[in-house]
């Protein structure tokens, strides 16, 4: 017997699979998140060289990851959408794009916040730090595009396209950048963490970027399932489902 | 799609902006003024200016290409021109080279053309002058390229105009970045040579790539 | 076997549906009139038949060969005329004729053109900016440049826009000459067309 991937791709099949695993997946990211706060914030030695201010890293580091898995993310749904034409690919690739902006804002933020006690300015011109905030004018630029366009099926095609252009051009903004900042930064600035990382440290951010991880995929398939309700507003197993609710 | 039918697009959009020469005088009084303001700004103070002066000419350059790209397509679309196309018996892509390629002719070479004045008035040396020329001649043809699916995305949306710059000046940064340090580095008598390879590398990328992408874009604002 | 040929169409706009299951068949010769009130998805359906937009579900079919989602290949045998004039306001009837020639590789006949404009009584303002003309002229010029395009398949919405009465006379000269060459023409309009050959109504039931 073959494994038949169209069913889930069909959007009933989609949403009652979700509502079947959304509670485990929030319960998950709760508990991981809860764990790793404490493994960072409690059991990890603090840092000789930075004293407490690093365990900002156990939000900054998942964050920074995310944002940026999370435009791949967008940019695969957004070619799967426009070469299979799957209704579902375009709601995931929109399901996504908020969350995606949030953890880019996040990075940015915690970055600030670590910034200041370490080199003394909430903000330098360092190209990781000027990538992300590209990165961020990206993701709102996605979300303001589809903001503008009214046919829901005309904005997804928009965004995917925008989208796969975006993430083409990203290594090389992010490699121009680069270029920029080595001839323009005199001292380089190490951002990385002390070489030999203690198990503590490296536990705890695992734990958070798994943490990360699940709970941009409950929030993305929140998202999705309000999607789908909306868009299939008309059709037959929504009506009996709202139905049902009333 | 032949050269002919090439050459048939590019020259009607050159004749049709040689009929309203205007919108072309607007983008160039634009990127003068932009220019003039920076000093106002800052300081008129030769150091200063000259600091400031290839980044201020390649910003302005930027924002002057934005404007162009706004009128790219937009009015080809509101009448129908755009639609037509889609049934002629030629290539979507080399079409909108055509296009762009006109655009790039009537409003971005005046531009390049009165730079080196701009320049003087920044208190640029004037061996720098060509290398600035040079560079906004191949940057902005980059600029227009990578722009146009920007473009093609924002017709027929609200707030078009707005929304083009918040789609495509990310996009522009390598050109810019690399575009004003060769200038900058001209000035400063450095080797420029890595840089001119790579925004000459940018440029063919985009020359050949951005005509299929805008042209998908472009397919799905005519549906 | 039916020249083009829609199968099962259907086409929503927003969470509106505007048809569904529609399918129909023509032969050459055919010429379909489409009919229905105002929303009813007249263009909608045009734009599709003629390759432009994306139907939601249903296919299109040509000489027993089903046509590509994306609507290139039937893009090449349509002739189209939409709402929209698709010619520039800034050049002259004459100079659009001419670039509308070039465009599809015709050799530029500058007698071919003066035939045409005259036959649409346009050659009094040939060489003055199409911006100038009156809204049937503009019509008349949009008629023009489809004649000037051979394509079997006409996808004509709402050609009688703005005409007078010699214009419609030319008009349906135009589409009778079209169909007696094996053509084939679709066409939406709001009032009775006794010569059409079939009639479609859409959203009947409302």
């Amino acid at each position: 017997m073959t494994f038949n991937w169209r069913r889930y791709a069909s959007p009933p099949h989609c949403y009652r699979l979700i509502s079947r695993i959304l509670p485990a997946l929030w319960a998950i990211s709760l508990l991981l998140g809860v764990a790793g706060l404490l493994t960072g914030l409690l059991l990890a030695p603090g840092d000789v060289q930075q004293g407490e201010g690093y365990r900002i890293i156990f939000i900054h580091v998942p964050a920074s990851w995310m944002s940026m898995i999370i435009y791949l993310a967008i940019a695969l749904w957004a070619a799967v959408g426009l070469v299979l034409n799957t209704s579902l690919s375009f709601m995931l690739m929109t399901a996504l794009a908020p969350t995606g902006a949030a953890m880019t804002a996040l990075s940015l933020l915690s970055g600030a916040l670590w910034g200041k006690p370490m080199w003394g300015a909430w903000w330098v011109w360092d190209a990781r730090l000027t990538s992300e905030l590209i990165l961020l004018f990206l993701y709102l630029a996605l979300l303001a595009l589809r903001a503008a366009i009214d046919d829901p099926r005309r904005a997804d095609r928009a965004c995917a396209l925008f989208a796969l252009f975006s993430v083409i051009n990203i290594p090389i903004i992010y490699f121009s950048v680069r270029w920029w900042n080595t001839l323009h930064q005199g001292p380089s600035i190490t951002m990385g963490q002390a070489p030999a990382m203690s198990d503590q440290v490296l536990l705890g951010l695992v734990l958070m970027t798994l943490a990360a991880w699940a709970y941009s995929l409950a929030m993305s398939f929140s998202r999705l399932r309000l999607l789908i309700l909306q868009r299939q507003a008309d059709t037959g197993w929504v009506k009996q489902l709202t139905g049902a609710c009333r | 799609m032949n050269w002919q039918q090439w050459r048939t697009l590019c020259l009607r959009d050159i004749r049709l902006a040689m009929r309203r020469p205007g919108e072309t005088l607007h983008v160039l009084f634009f990127f003068i003024m932009t220019v003039t303001l920076f000093p106002l700004a800052s300081s008129p103070s030769a150091t200063t200016l000259q600091a400031i002066g290839p980044g201020v000419l390649w910003v302005c350059a930027v924002l002057a290409c934005l404007l162009l790209l706004g009128e790219l397509l937009e009015s080809d679309w509101r009448d129908g021109a755009l639609e037509a196309l889609l049934f002629m018996p030629l290539n979507l892509p080399l079409a909108l080279s055509a296009k762009i390629v006109a655009r790039w002719l009537c409003g971005a070479l005046p531009l390049v053309i009165v730079s080196p004045l701009l320049g003087l008035q920044l208190e640029l040396p004037a061996s720098v002058l060509p290398m600035l020329a040079g560079t906004l001649a191949l940057g902005t043809l980059a600029l227009l390229f990578i722009g146009a699916p920007g473009a093609a995305l924002i017709l027929g949306t609200r707030n078009g105009g707005m929304l083009l710059g918040l789609l495509i000046l990310p996009l522009f940064l390598p050109v810019l970045i690399f575009g004003a340090l060769a200038v900058a580095g001209a000035q400063a008598g450095r080797s420029v040579e890595a840089e001119l390879s790579i925004l000459l590398a940018l440029t063919l990328l985009t020359v050949f790539f951005s005509p299929l992408a805008t042209a998908a874009c472009l397919r799905l604002a005519c549906e | 076997m039916p020249m083009f040929e829609a199968r099962q169409l259907s086409c929503r706009k927003g969470a509106h549906t505007l048809f569904r299951h529609l399918s129909l068949q023509l032969a050459a010769g055919d010429i379909l009139h489409v009919r229905g009130h105002n929303g009813s998805g007249k263009t909608s359906l045009l734009r599709i038949l003629a390759g432009l937009a994306r139907a939601e579900h249903g296919s299109l079919w040509w000489q027993g060969v089903a046509q590509a989602a994306d609507g290139a290949e039937q893009r090449q045998r349509v002739g189209w005329l939409g709402q929209r004039p698709g010619f520039k306001d800034a050049l002259s009837a004459a100079e659009n004729l001419a670039d509308c020639q070039a465009l599809h590789q015709q050799p530029p006949s500058a007698g071919a053109i003066r035939l045409l404009l005259q036959h649409w009584g346009l050659q009094a303002s040939a060489a003055q900016a199409s911006a100038d003309l009156s809204q049937g002229q503009r019509q008349r010029l949009s008629l023009a440049l489809l004649q000037l395009r051979a394509a079997p398949l006409w996808v004509l919405d709402e050609p009688f826009n703005a005409l007078d009465e010699p214009g419609c006379t030319l008009l349906w000269d135009m589409l009778q000459q079209h169909v007696r060459h094996g053509g084939i023409a679709i066409l939406s309009h709001h009032a009775a067309l006794p010569a059409c050959t079939a009639q479609l109504w859409l959203g009947s039931a409302a």
